[in-house]
């Protein structure tokens, strides 16, 4: 039976033409269903075979997140030009500002105990801790906005987890490229053991947990404040920027600030230390400052979403 | 306990937001900031509803009604600042997760289809979002496309749809995991006459098919005509009427319409409970006041005062009397 054939078999009281029954909806009078096909039955059948509690499994999420960014990629390649330019836009404009440290360095090989090799560690932990974070997560740089703009709707309607749900449903494109530079100037410039490529991977996805789950909090403030997405974004911005100076140049008060209220610590000194030489107390240290910010921007979130006030915005997903 | 034939319910439901007021210009907006003032807004006051599973209800009322803020409450996107709700036999906002497995929801101006993706992708996505089994989502997606009549552009970036095509595969994306109950929010807003039309076929065919629980909200008289069976009218976040379809007409049908086609000068003398709406060369629109005068009376009365060609007798259309309605409820809220 050619396809045509099939697609005009009249379905009326779930009969096919064919003989074959369809159970369910599905066979609505005067509606040519698509035979051979066999649908769920009725309103107590229809959602069968689904869970009726939230999904909680890692594999259930993983899966979610998988075809998020299968989505994301295929959405960005819909303008292959603009995809590709922004990717080696972002390259270029991090080599610009690593290239500048090398200049430093070979006029002053070292600084407070940093050398040409740690900065270059740095900037990469940070590209690539940054470009994890925001191109699987891209959407929480918009979380302010988001949630002062009503559109939080649409993932409020969903079975997911609200706050990984808006985070995957977008990628930031230029982030890839911030990945890229990442992995090229580590590997290229550095060239790590086997022990240091792992260690500096492993940094790489915990700096992106701290650039995650600070950047929740402070786009968080917006439930408060209402429109904060400026204040949001400075605050994010400061991480960024303390993120990629040497920790070393900063003194008392200031590296108490950068352990604490912005925690770039975390993402410009103890992975640096990490990979140069392991210390596992430097490696937990880390671990679970990423495993606090994560826990803690997630349930500020949940316990925020109960002020979302919604909107009235003509909204369309782009 | 939930009665199961219930799908939804709510028992003095309330929602007050709180926004700051500041005076006018910049004295005002500086003031504010040191001494803030903040005001109450009452959304929704105390609703109460039931509604029967399979029923298709129209929850109409003017904008600011609290018809939207009463939907966001329902689907768990919105928490109550008092009151009770149950749909499903889940609390909305607090079992907002596995509430959504059994609910669906079109907000017209809200696309939940990526812009320049073509819908399937979406499909694709929702599948995963919902969970749905390879072969359970492949016979849904092969029906959906079916019965909605989008395979021609299934494929295409929604970007180069129109607004029909468009609202038809929005539909058809929140009924993909097969909810028993849909939330409807304007999805016919923005359409033209054909489109709407489309979209309400579809709408209903799927429902005879489908008897899943309908909330419908539409500024568009038609819709709730084509396929509600019940309205529910609510204004200044109260509910000011709850009646069928046909009841609602049946009560407010006290006016009826005469339009008469005529030959020569039309010398009508004042009758009381006929109004003249409109006068033409030939034609003249009548409004009978049924409550004042028969129907039968009026139009023998215009009969012997006219040369009748043509005459049909309406009833005062649906739009009207809703709006007959708010109005009422404008003056004495």
């Amino acid at each position: 039976m050619s396809t045509e054939d099939r697609g005009t078999q009249d379905c009326r009281d779930g009969t096919l033409a064919d003989g074959q029954t369809v159970r369910g909806l599905h066979a609505i009078p005067s509606v040519q269903v698509q035979c051979g096909t066999d649908v769920p039955n009725g309103p107590e059948e229809r959602g069968a075979g689904r869970p009726s509690r939230p999904p909680r499994g890692f594999r259930s999420y993983a899966s979610f997140v998988y075809e998020y960014m299968k989505a994301n990629l295929a959405m960005q390649m819909e303008y292959r030009a603009t995809f590709i330019g922004r990717v080696f836009g972002m390259m270029l404009n991090d080599a610009m500002w690593l290239s500048f440290w090398l200049l430093y360095f070979a006029r002053f090989p070292v600084v407070r105990g940093w050398e040409r090799a740690d900065v270059i560690t740095l900037w990469a932990i940070c590209a690539l801790g940054f470009g994890l974070c925001f191109s699987l997560f891209g959407n929480i740089s918009r979380l302010a906005s988001i949630v002062v703009r009503g559109e939080l709707d649409f993932y409020l309607t969903y079975p997911r987890h609200v706050l990984l749900h808006v985070a995957t449903s977008r990628m930031d494109p230029t982030a890839l490229g911030d990945v890229a530079f990442g992995l090229v100037v580590f590997f290229v410039l550095v060239k790590p053991t086997v022990t240091q490529a792992l260690l500096f991977v492993l940094s790489g996805v915990l700096a992106a947990c701290i650039f995650f789950g600070f950047t929740v909090v402070a786009h968080s403030l917006a439930f408060v404040l209402g429109s904060s997405e400026l204040l949001s974004e400075q605050a994010t911005s400061m991480l960024i920027h303390f993120a990629t100076y040497p920790l070393g140049i900063f003194d008392g008060p200031t590296k108490v600030v950068l352990f604490t209220l912005i925690p770039a610590g975390f993402i410009n000194s103890i992975p640096v230390s990490v990979v140069r030489g392991f210390d596992p107390v430097f490696f937990a240290g880390l671990a679970a400052a990423a495993v606090l910010l994560v826990t803690a921007s997630d349930r500020i979130f949940k316990a925020l979403l109960r002020k979302y006030e919604s909107g009235n915005l003509i909204q369309v997903r782009m | 306990m939930v009665d199961m034939a219930t799908a939804i319910s709510t028992k003095n439901l309330t929602k007050v937001f709180r926004t700051a007021t500041k005076e006018p210009g910049l004295k005002g907006s500086i003031r504010s900031t040191f001494r803030p003032s903040v005001r109450e807004i009452h959304a929704v006051k105390g609703i109460d509803l039931e509604v029967e599973r399979g029923e298709v209800v129209a929850f109409i009322g003017p904008n600011g009604a609290g018809k939207s803020t009463t939907i966001k409450m329902l689907t768990g996107i919105l928490y109550p600042t008092s009151g009770e709700a149950n749909v499903l036999g889940f609390v909305p906002w607090r079992d907002r997760e596995s509430l959504s497995y059994k609910i669906g929801s079109v907000f017209g101006q809200k696309s939940q289809l990526w812009y320049h993706l073509p819908p399937s992708d979406t499909f694709n996505l929702l599948a995963k979002i919902y969970e749905m089994d390879r072969g359970e989502y492949g016979k849904r997606k092969d029906f959906l496309v079916q019965a909605f009549e989008i395979g021609p552009f299934f494929n295409q970036p929604v970007r180069k749809l129109s607004l029909g095509q468009r609202m038809r595969c929005e539909i058809a994306a929140s009924l993909l995991h097969g909810p028993e109950v849909i939330f409807l929010d304007e999805p016919t807003i923005g359409l033209d006459v054909v489109a709407r039309q489309n979209v309400r076929q579809t709408l209903k065919r799927w429902n005879d098919e489908e008897k899943a629980t309908v909330f419908l909200t539409s500024h568009d008289v038609g819709d709730i005509e084509y396929l509600a069976d019940r309205v529910i009218i609510i204004n200044h976040g109260q509910v000011v009427m709850d009646d069928k379809v046909k009841n609602l007409k049946y009560h407010y049908l006290n006016k009826k319409i005469v339009d008469l086609r005529v030959s020569g000068e039309v010398k009508l003398p004042a009758l009381e409970g006929v109004k003249i709406v409109k006068q033409a060369k030939s034609g003249l629109k009548l409004e009978v006041d049924t409550e004042v005068i028969d129907i039968n009376a009026a139009v023998s009365h215009i009969l012997k005062e006219c040369e009748v060609q043509d005459i049909s007798i309406s009833d005062r259309p649906l739009e009207d009397i809703i709006a007959a309605i708010y109005q009422r409820e404008e003056v004495a809220p």
